[in-house]
C-alpha cells in the first residue's frame, strides 16, 4: 500500500498561498499571546497552592466559599472537575507558615463535615500502612497465636483496595468485606477504632516565590541552550540557508502551538515546556529529512531548477512525512483521549505541534529555503 | 550475508535476554516516579541565621558575664543584627582592656570600636565563622532530618542539599501522603529542656512580674504553658539553665500511663541519667518542668530522688501524636528552624489512576501503529513491529538497568517514541520501495536502501537528543523522567531500526526462498 503512487505535486506552486496563510496565523497568534488574554501560567511560573480534594459526597460550594473567605483566602477559586466530587482549590498563597492544608481540613471537619470525627477515632481513609499494622497487631482481632505478620499483609490489603479500588475513599465499611480473606471481625474491629473521613487531599502543590523564579531561569536556558545546540548542528551538517529555513519554520510552529494553547485555556507548566521542546525536536525531524533530500538531488538532478529539484525532493518524501505523522498522531492522539487528565494539557500540546509540524516542513521551511535561493541568485547577477 | 547473521542474530538475542532480566518482573525493577506511586516531594529551607542567632545570644551571656568578672563597665548588650554584637556605654579611657577581653575571649568575632556620639564596640562574626556556624546547622539539620525520615519507615526516600548555597533539602518520600503530618514531623523543632518551676504558675505573665516588682532576675524566664483543650492557658516562672536537654536523651517511646492515656517514655544517658538524679534529690518536693520547644509540656512534682534516668512525658496525646513526639525526640532536635518552599504530594489513588489511562493509552496506540503498519508494509510490516517490540524490551531494560525513575511524562515519552521510532523504518523501507521502483534486486535495494536512509536517521534524531539533553539538564522531577525515556528511546530506535531490523530483513530474504521482498 502506498499513499500517493510516484507522487508529482506541485507543492511549491502555491507557496506564496500557503505562506500568506502561516503568516496570517503568526500575525493572529502574536497579537492574541501578547494583547489578548495570552498564556495562562499554572502553578510552576504562577507560584500558589493548589489542593485538589476529593469528597464522597457533594460538598456545598457556598460553604466552601465562606470557608475559605474565614481562613482569608478571598483570593482563592474553587474548581469542580472529574467526577462531581472533586475539587481543585488554588491561592496565590505559598508560605508555609500559613499552613494551608492544615487550616482548611480543620474548618471541613469543623463545619462541612461535623459528625465525621467521633471522640478519639482516627480515619482510615488518611491511614499509613504502618499504623494500621500496628493497630491489627495490638488489638489481635483475629486472635491470632502465632504469625501476626498476616496483620500486615490484611492492613496492606485494605489500604491497597481503599486506594485502587475504591478510588482512594471507602465511605462504607461494608466495602471492605469485597477484599478477599477478609474477617467480620477485622471490620468490627476497625469500626471501634476508626472512621471513614468524608474528604481526602487527592494532591497538594505549594510552590513559593523562589522557586518560581528558579523555575522560570531553568525553562529559559533549557530552550536558549536546545535552540543554540540544534542551530550549530544544523549549522555543521547544512548550509546556512537550510538553518535559516527550519529555523523560520520553527518559530512558526511554537508560535501557532503557544496560541492554540492559551485560547484552548490549559495552564502553561513545567510538562508543556518539555513537549515544546519535544516538538521542536518532531518538527525539525521532518524538516530535515526534506532537506536532506534537497541536499542528495542537489548533487544528483542536474538540469532542473532550484525549485523543481525541492518540489522532487518533497515528492519522494511526501509518504514517509504522512506515514511518520500517522504513526505518530495515532501515539499522541491515543494519549489525549484515554491518558487522563493530568496528561491532557501535555497531550493537547502536542497534538497541535504534530500537525502544524508536518504542515510546515512541507509547506514552510522549503518555500523558506527557495525563497533565500532566489534571493542570493538575484543578488550575483 | 549469513556469515553475518551467524554472530548478529546471537548478538540481538543476547541483548534481548539481558534487557529482559533487567526489568523483568517489572512491578519490582521499574522505580516509579511519585506521581505514579504517590508521595510528597518536598524542598525546604534551613533557616541559618537561627543557628547564627543562638549563637549569638549565647555569646552575649558570655559577654555580660566576662565583663562583669573583669569590672569593665557597660550599658546595653544588643545584637542589631544576627551576626553582630554591639556593646555601649563602655569606659573610653580602658579601650585597650577591652580590646584584649576581646582578641582572647571572641577569636570568633572582629572588633571594631566607634567613637561618634554614642560610643559603642561592635564584635561581628567573621565572614568565615559565620559560614562555619551555617554550614554547621545545615548538615545537622540535614542529619537530624534523614534520622526523622528513618524513623517513620519510609521506603527509597532521597534526601539531598540543594541549591547555590546549600541551605536548601530536597526531600522524596514514597508512599506518604498525609502532607500535614509528614511536615509537622519534619518541621518540629523538637527541642526538650527539663528546667525548675520557681513558685506557681498563673494566669498572665504580669502577675508572675509582680514577685519580682516588674523586673525579671537575669536567671529566671516566663514560658506558657501547653494549650490543654477547653483551658485556659498557664504561664510559669522557670529558672533559665536547664537541668537536663533532650541532648541527654538515649530512647524515647510512646506508652501508657495509669489511665490508659498515650504518654511517651523516655531514657536518659548514662551522664544524663547521674545528672538527673543528683537533680532530683536536690529539689525533692519541688516542681519540674518538662519544656518542649519553649513551651511548658507538664510540671509534676518531684515525689523523690529518680535514679534511673528515667520517666515520661505526658499530655492530652492521642496515639499518634505521642508516637509522633516520641519519633522527633529520638531523632534529635533541628539546629533552626525550617521553611517550606516547595511541596507537591500526590495521594496513591491518582498514581494508580495514572498509571492505569497510561496503560491504556499505551496499548491503543501500540495495537493502531501496528495494525497500520502491518496494512501499509505487508510482510515488512511484521519487520516494523518485531522491531517495535524489540524496541520497548530495550527501552524497559535500560530504564530498569540505570534505576532510572519511570514518570507520568515518561510514560507519555514511551508512548510518543513508539510513533516516532516507526519513522527510522519508514525512512529505510521507503528507500527500499525507490531502489526496487529503479530496478534494483532485492539485495542491492536493501543495501543501498539502508545506506542513504542511515544518514537521514542519525541527522534527524541528533536534534531531537541536543533537545533532550537540555531538557534533562535543566528539568526537574517528571519533566527530567520525560527527557530519560526520551534519550532512551532515540538510542533504541536507532540501534533497532539500523541494525535488527537488517537482519531481520536478511531472515526474510533467507527464509522466503525467493529474490521478492515483500514491501
Amino acid at each position: 500500500m502506498e499513499f500517493f503512487k510516484d507522487p508529482k505535486y506541485d507543492f511549491l506552486g502555491k507557496r506564496n498561498y500557503f505562506l500568506t496563510l502561516s503568516a496570517i496565523l503568526i500575525v493572529l497568534s502574536l497579537g492574541y499571546l501578547f494583547f489578548g488574554d495570552g498564556v495562562n501560567p499554572g502553578i510552576d511560573f504562577a507560584g500558589g497552592t493548589e489542593i485538589e480534594l476529593k469528597f464522597n459526597r457533594k460538598p456545598e460550594i457556598s460553604t466552601l466559599r465562606n470557608i475559605l473567605k474565614d481562613l482569608d483566602m478571598a483570593d482563592a477559586s474553587i474548581q469542580e472537575f472529574g467526577t462531581e466530587n472533586e475539587i481543585l482549590i488554588r491561592t496565590k498563597e505559598s508560605e508555609e507558615s500559613h499552613n494551608i492544608t492544615e487550616r482548611l481540613t480543620d474548618e471541613f471537619y469543623a463545619r462541612l463535615f461535623p459528625d465525621d470525627k467521633q471522640g478519639n477515632k482516627q480515619d482510615l481513609n488518611r491511614a499509613q500502612v504502618e499504623n494500621l499494622v500496628v493497630f491489627l497487631e495490638t488489638r489481635d482481632p483475629l486472635s491470632l497465636v502465632e504469625g501476626k505478620d498476616a496483620y500486615s499483609r490484611i492492613a496492606e490489603a485494605i489500604l491497597s483496595q481503599r486506594d485502587k479500588g475504591s478510588g482512594g475513599l471507602y465511605s462504607d465499611f461494608a466495602e471492605l468485606k469485597t477484599i478477599p480473606g477478609m474477617d467480620d471481625k477485622i471490620i468490627e474491629s476497625l469500626k471501634e477504632s476508626y472512621y471513614l473521613g468524608s474528604f481526602k487531599i487527592v494532591k497538594e502543590e505549594i510552590v513559593g516565590p523562589s522557586v518560581v523564579k528558579e523555575l522560570q531561569t531553568k525553562t529559559a536556558y533549557a530552550i536558549l541552550f536546545s535552540m543554540i545546540g540544534i542551530l550549530i548542528y544544523i549549522w555543521i551538517r547544512f548550509e546556512f540557508k537550510f538553518g535559516i529555513a527550519a529555523i523560520a519554520a520553527l518559530v512558526h510552529d511554537v508560535t501557532i502551538c503557544l496560541a492554540a494553547f492559551a485560547l484552548a485555556g490549559h495552564e502553561f507548566n513545567l510538562p508543556i515546556v518539555a513537549a515544546l521542546l519535544m516538538i521542536i525536536g518532531y518538527s525539525l525531524n521532518d524538516t530535515i529529512v526534506v532537506f536532506d533530500r534537497i541536499r542528495e538531488n542537489l548533487k544528483v538532478i542536474r538540469k532542473e531548477t532550484y525549485l523543481a529539484k525541492v518540489n522532487a525532493s518533497i515528492n519522494q518524501t511526501i509518504n514517509r512525512t504522512i506515514l511518520t505523522s500517522l504513526t505518530t498522531l495515532f501515539a499522541v492522539g491515543s494519549l489525549y483521549v484515554f491518558g487522563g487528565r493530568v496528561i491532557h494539557p501535555f497531550a493537547f500540546t502536542l497534538l497541535i505541534g504534530i500537525i502544524v509540524g508536518t504542515y510546515s516542513s512541507i509547506f514552510i521551511a522549503s518555500p523558506i529555503l527557495v525563497f533565500w535561493q532566489t534571493l542570493i541568485e538575484k543578488r550575483s547577477r | 550475508m549469513s556469515k553475518d547473521l551467524k554472530w548478529k542474530i546471537p548478538l540481538i538475542v543476547f541483548i534481548l535476554i539481558i534487557c529482559i532480566i533487567s526489568f523483568y518482573p517489572p512491578s519490582e525493577k521499574v522505580r516509579l516516579g511519585l506521581d505514579l506511586m504517590g508521595g510528597m516531594h518536598i524542598v525546604l529551607r534551613v533557616v541559618t541565621d537561627d543557628a547564627v542567632q543562638a549563637q549569638t545570644d549565647l555569646d552575649i551571656e558570655r559577654l555580660k558575664k566576662l565583663l562583669d568578672e573583669k569590672s569593665l563597665p557597660f550599658d546595653t548588650i544588643t545584637s542589631p543584627v544576627v551576626s553582630s554584637i554591639l556593646v555601649t556605654g563602655t569606659d573610653t579611657e580602658m579601650e585597650g582592656s577591652y580590646d584584649d577581653l576581646f582578641n582572647e575571649y571572641f577569636s570568633e568575632h572582629e572588633a571594631t570600636f566607634s567613637p561618634g556620639t554614642t560610643p559603642a564596640w561592635k564584635l561581628s562574626f567573621t565572614p568565615r565563622s559565620v559560614d562555619y556556624f551555617r554550614e554547621q546547622a545545615i548538615r545537622q539539620a540535614l542529619e537530624t532530618i534523614r534520622n526523622r525520615v528513618d524513623e517513620f519507615g519510609v521506603a527509597d526516600p532521597v534526601i539531598q542539599r540543594q541549591g547555590l548555597s546549600g541551605d536548601r533539602i530536597l526531600l522524596q518520600l514514597p508512599g506518604l501522603d498525609d502532607p500535614d503530618r509528614v511536615k509537622r514531623l519534619i518541621s518540629r523543632t523538637a527541642f526538650l529542656e527539663w528546667k525548675l518551676v520557681k513558685g506557681e504558675p498563673a494566669p498572665t505573665k504580669e502577675l508572675l512580674l509582680q514577685q519580682f516588682n516588674g523586673i525579671l532576675p537575669d536567671d529566671l524566664e516566663i514560658l506558657e504553658g501547653a494549650l490543654e483543650p477547653g483551658q485556659k492557658p498557664l504561664y510559669y516562672t522557670l529558672n533559665k539553665t536547664a537541668a537536663v536537654t533532650g541532648r541527654d536523651l538515649k530512647n524515647a517511646y510512646r506508652g501508657q500511663d495509669q489511665f490508659n492515656q498515650p504518654n511517651v517514655v523516655f531514657a536518659l544517658t548514662v551522664d544524663g541519667g547521674r545528672r538527673f538524679k543528683d537533680f532530683t534529690g536536690q529539689h525533692v518536693g519541688e516542681r519540674l518542668a518538662i519544656i518542649l520547644d519553649n513551651r511548658v509540656q507538664s510540671a509534676p512534682n518531684i515525689k523523690e530522688q529518680i535514679p534511673h534516668g528515667a520517666g515520661n512525658i505526658s499530655g492530652h496525646f492521642t496515639i499518634e501524636e505521642a508516637e509522633d513526639l516520641a519519633l522527633v525526640l529520638r531523632a534529635g532536635a533541628l539546629p533552626a528552624s525550617i521553611k517550606y518552599i516547595e511541596e507537591r504530594t500526590v495521594g496513591p489513588s491518582l498514581g494508580w489512576e495514572s498509571i492505569q489511562n497510561g496503560m491504556l493509552a499505551g496499548v491503543i496506540a501500540f495495537i493502531a501503529i501496528v495494525l497500520f503498519v502491518l496494512i501499509y508494509y505487508k510482510i515488512s510490516g511484521i519487520n516494523a513491529f518485531v522491531t517495535l517490540v524489540f524496541n520497548l524490551i530495550i527501552m524497559l531494560g535500560i530504564l530498569a538497568g540505570f534505576k532510572a525513575t519511570l514518570t507520568l511524562p515518561g510514560i507519555a515519552g514511551f508512548i510518543l517514541t513508539v510513533g516516532m521510532s516507526v519513522d527510522a523504518n519508514v525512512l529505510i523501507f521507503e528507500r527500499i520501495r525507490e531502489e526496487l521502483r529503479v530496478g534494483k534486486t532485492s539485495r542491492s535495494a536493501l543495501n543501498s536502501g539502508f545506506q542513504k536512509a542511515f544518514r537521514t536517521i542519525v541527522d534527524a534524531n541528533v536534534t531531537t537528543l541536543i533537545a533532550a539533553v537540555f531538557l534533562f539538564q535543566f528539568g526537574t522531577g517528571p519533566v527530567k523522567g520525560f527527557a530519560v525515556i526520551l534519550t532512551i528511546g532515540i538510542i533504541s530506535s536507532m540501534f533497532t531500526a539500523l541494525f535488527v531490523s537488517r537482519v531481520l530483513f536478511s531472515i526474510q530474504l533467507a527464509l522466503r526462498h525467493s529474490k521478492q521482498l515483500s514491501i
